[in-house]
């Protein structure tokens, strides 16, 4: 292949579409992979530190709730009403929102076997969707960039972006991993370094196996795909008045890629905060509200520039909190936990299963019902139209929210 | 073709974390052999880690105590950390910390005590080189092992698995070799009641331990946790598990298996001698074969340890050092999971191979490090205006050694001499015409540092 030079490479994936950086065989097998005409766009927001989906879910006439939640529980008057005996904490009206308006899917109780109270270990289980006995190396996003390699051809790392320094397992790959940038229009990380941009841009031959051949071509991917998400995160600039936080400004800069048509199918982006131990209500409501603010905003901008309906939006948070309270107005680690996810797409919107039922509990914890990895299965194989058996190792069931 | 001064680079970079270019002109007229010899003999004393003093003494610990010593934990293990990274780049027992190095990340654990990582880090040093079995048989009655992998839950009545699965699956047969989900509960039944005790020290109690007969990779006794060791070391497997484990960490990701099996037999034979197995590979005629050479990423630890070596690096506020570990993806005494670190390509993403090649510019411009690693799983959320204030890390380094080492090098020889001292692997992919445009020739000593800088910023630095 010819080597573009650096300003041709700018022009091409500037103005033009970036089609020439997916080899042809991925284009013309996989749409999620391409960009055609209306590409699907996934965008993924982690809770980091085990959200408490109790208080944000909440089954106000089960009087279960109450008896474990004397000083945390939400009573009838605080919520915003889903149903006769649910509703949503108050803060996350920026999803109530959307729930009304068909654009939500709610899953209850999902969780996994055997399911760890380790932050760590985890969010690695949910990152890398592994059994719970499995230490996997890459992450569920990470196989499904290894799934377009071929012979040492795969997708360019900017394919899935995280908004951060450093990229999450869940992007890792063992063939190719994702791009992580904590802000594309202050991009310098490579083009501020002229020699290294020399060097990016140098044409490497050599045995693929051989990890100076790896270190060069990794890096003039990295420099390809810092070069174009730089170049597309300058094209639109959104008018939507985002909340002024940081969070706020991550998702304008998805919308603005999503808008600009960047060739990106997966997003990104972590909210900490949530592990509440102490005094949970003030420092959970705070960043839900920040969570279901931005959120809102993000969706509409989407909607109103003819993107909301290729979009699919998933939270989840690596375990649910303890059902009782512990002595210091917070929660402990528990497991199970509510999913949400958003689209424009959905046939229906809605509550998708039962609430966790109060009275079967194990050692205090909620029992799960859904297996995350089937949420997983569903998005692979239906939104993205990637095998979910080969990015997760054996078959799921698919749910039919999608 | 490897000439000796790679020969003598390899074996320090490998057997230890690198020299300076000082140190290795000084070792370049001397034999191979004699080099090894050396190494070994430094690692005879060795310093071990001080830095907290046993929280509890010898008392029975309160509750009250744990939640201090669990409030002060975070601070702890990070100068904990700051303290090994600094003997890893000083010690002249070079050797000793390369192998508990090693074995910080085979025995890989964390948990929220870091005196009880202290203790460890202190056991794992102490049998870095000695015999294998002995050092197991440590393992196994290690306080942070037994926190870590619930031991203290394997009971009688209740056995926990999780000790006797990952000794075996990771510490000594290797995942699925010889051993079957009934060896795992009948281990687990010898472990029972070996626990931690209110001094934080290892104990064994009697009334929680099962006494009966257990049956054990087709050996039938009354064993206790120590016999299921010995049979563990009984078995050929575990050398063979364990010296693929340092094949591919001291040699090459790319096990050879007649090698190997060589090596296995001797390390087997010799009664699991550790220092015997190392001895053996740094002698070799094929530890020093061109495919071996420049083969292997630097881990994100060796890399900063050759960073301290070369320029004293290091930052006004120790807590940009474990910034930067966890944002190139590994920080001591926090490894992922019990598995350790996956190392190999998987050190490098777009994001940390960008990192690692602007260090050298970064550091030499001034101007501060923009470190932001992931906030801590526990960490309340970040204030918006802190984040706007935050300062940039302020970096300490000092290049005066580098320039004291090449500045009598002849003008037209520097470029080359500087560059066989900075890149272990082939370098013919090294366009030099294009480094000359980033080398500053104002002055002697900005020519060294910018060629410095510009041969650690290529990617071949990476590769030791």
């Amino acid at each position: 292949m010819k080597q573009h030079s650096r300003r041709d490479f700018l022009k091409y994936s500037g103005l033009a579409s970036a089609s020439m950086l997916i080899p042809g065989f991925i284009k013309a097998s996989n749409p999620f992979l391409s960009p055609a005409a209306k590409p699907k766009v996934f965008v993924v927001i982690q809770f980091s530190g085990g959200n408490d989906g109790l208080n944000c879910i909440v089954p106000f006439r089960d009087d279960l709730y109450h008896k474990y939640r004397p000083t945390l529980g939400y009573s009838k008057d605080e919520l915003i009403h889903l149903s006769d005996d649910i509703g949503m904490n108050y803060n996350l009206q920026g999803l109530a929102d959307l729930f009304f308006n068909g654009d939500v899917v709610l899953i209850n109780n999902v969780g996994y076997p055997n399911p760890n109270r380790s932050h760590f270990r985890s969010m690695d289980i949910w990152q890398t969707a592994s059994d719970e006995q499995v230490y996997l190396q890459s992450g569920w996003l990470g196989r499904v960039l290894d799934s377009s390699c071929n012979n040492g051809h795969c997708v360019k790392p900017h394919f899935a972006v995280e908004l951060d320094d450093s990229l999450s397992l869940a992007l890792k790959g063992m063939e190719m991993s994702g791009f992580a940038v904590r802000d594309p229009k202050q991009l310098k990380n490579t083009s501020e370094n002229k020699l290294i941009d020399e060097i990016a841009h140098q044409h490497v031959d050599g045995d693929e196996h051989h990890n100076v051949t790896y270190l060069h071509k990794l890096l003039t991917d990295t420099t390809e795909s810092a070069d174009y998400i730089y170049a597309q995160s300058k094209i639109y600039a959104s008018t939507a008045v985002y909340p002024q936080n940081e969070f706020g400004n991550q998702l304008k800069t998805i919308a603005e890629l999503i808008i600009s048509e960047t060739n990106t199918s997966v997003y990104y982006v972590s909210l900490s905060g949530f592990d509440t131990h102490a005094l949970q209500r003030g420092q959970q409501e705070k960043q839900l509200k920040v969570y279901a603010d931005a959120l809102k905003v993000f969706c509409n901008d989407l909607k109103a520039n003819g993107k909301f309906s290729d979009t699919l939006i998933m939270t989840f948070s690596e375990f649910g909190r303890r059902v009782e309270e512990n002595g210091s107005k917070g929660t402990d680690h528990g497991t199970a936990n509510n999913i949400y996810l958003i689209s424009g797409g959905f046939k229906q919107g809605g509550m998708m299963n039962d609430m966790p039922d109060l009275s079967k509990l194990e050692e205090g914890d909620l029992v799960y019902n859904v297996d995350f990895r089937h949420v997983y299965a569903t998005i692979l194989d239906k939104w993205m139209q990637v095998d979910s058996k080969a990015v997760l190792g054996k078959g799921f069931g698919v749910l039919d929210f999608i | 073709m490897i000439s000796h001064q790679q020969k003598v680079q390899h074996l320090y970079l490998r057997a230890g974390f690198g020299e300076t270019p000082a140190v290795i002109k000084e070792k370049m007229n001397s034999s191979i052999e004699k080099l090894v010899d050396d190494l070994f003999a430094r690692s005879k004393q060795f310093q071990s880690l001080h830095y907290l003093e046993d929280p509890v003494k010898g008392q029975n610990v309160s509750n009250f105590r744990v939640l201090i010593m669990l409030l002060r934990a975070p601070e702890q293990a990070r100068q904990l950390n700051l303290e090994w990274l600094d003997i890893l780049a000083t010690s002249p027992a070079q050797l000793r910390e390369k192998m508990t190095y090693f074995w910080h990340d085979h025995f890989a654990t964390s948990t929220q005590f870091a005196w009880l990582m202290q203790v460890q880090n202190n056991t794992f040093r102490k049998n870095a080189l000695g015999k294998f079995g002995k050092l197991l048989h440590a393992v196994a009655k290690d306080p942070a092992m037994i926190v870590y992998l619930n031991n203290q839950q394997n009971k009688k009545d209740h056995p926990n698995e999780n000790f006797a699965r990952e000794v075996m699956e990771l510490f000594t047969l290797g995942e699925g070799n010889l051993y079957t989900e009934k060896d795992i509960k009948e281990a687990a039944r010898a472990f029972t009641g070996w626990t931690v005790n209110k001094k934080g020290q290892f104990e064994i109690e009697e009334k929680e331990h099962d006494e009966g007969e257990k049956e054990f990779l087709g050996r039938k006794g009354n064993f206790n946790g120590e016999d299921i060791i010995n049979i563990l070391l009984e078995e050929k497997q575990t050398a063979r598990y364990v010296t693929t484990k340092i094949y591919k960490e001291f040699v090459n990701e790319d096990p050879d298996e007649a090698i190997i099996n060589t090596l296995a037999d001797e390390f087997y034979e010799s009664g699991y001698d550790i220092s015997k197995l190392m001895r053996s590979i740094f002698v070799s005629d094929w530890f020093y074969d061109e495919k071996n050479v420049g083969s292997r990423i630097a881990s994100p630890v060796e890399l900063i340890v050759r960073y301290k070596k070369l320029i004293a690096l290091d930052f006004k506020d120790g807590k940009n050092m474990s910034g930067l570990q966890k944002l190139l993806g590994q920080v001591l005494f926090f490894p992922p999971n019990v598995a350790g670190w996956p190392g190999g390509k998987t050190w490098v993403d777009s994001s940390t191979l960008a990192m690692r090649m602007n260090m050298p510019v970064r550091i030499i411009k001034g101007g501060g490090f923009d470190i932001r690693p992931k906030p801590e799983y526990e960490d309340a959320p970040e204030d918006e205006n802190m984040l706007k204030t935050k300062k940039k890390a302020e970096v300490i380094s000092d290049w005066t050694p580098v320039v004291n080492t090449f500045k009598h090098v002849k003008e037209d020889a520097l470029t080359d001499t500087m560059m066989a001292h900075f890149i272990q692997c082939s370098p013919d992919k090294i366009d030099k015409s294009m480094m000359e445009k980033y080398i500053d020739h104002s002055t002697l000593e900005k020519r060294i540092i910018s060629t410095a800088g510009v041969l650690m910023s290529l990617p071949e630095f990476q590769l030791i």
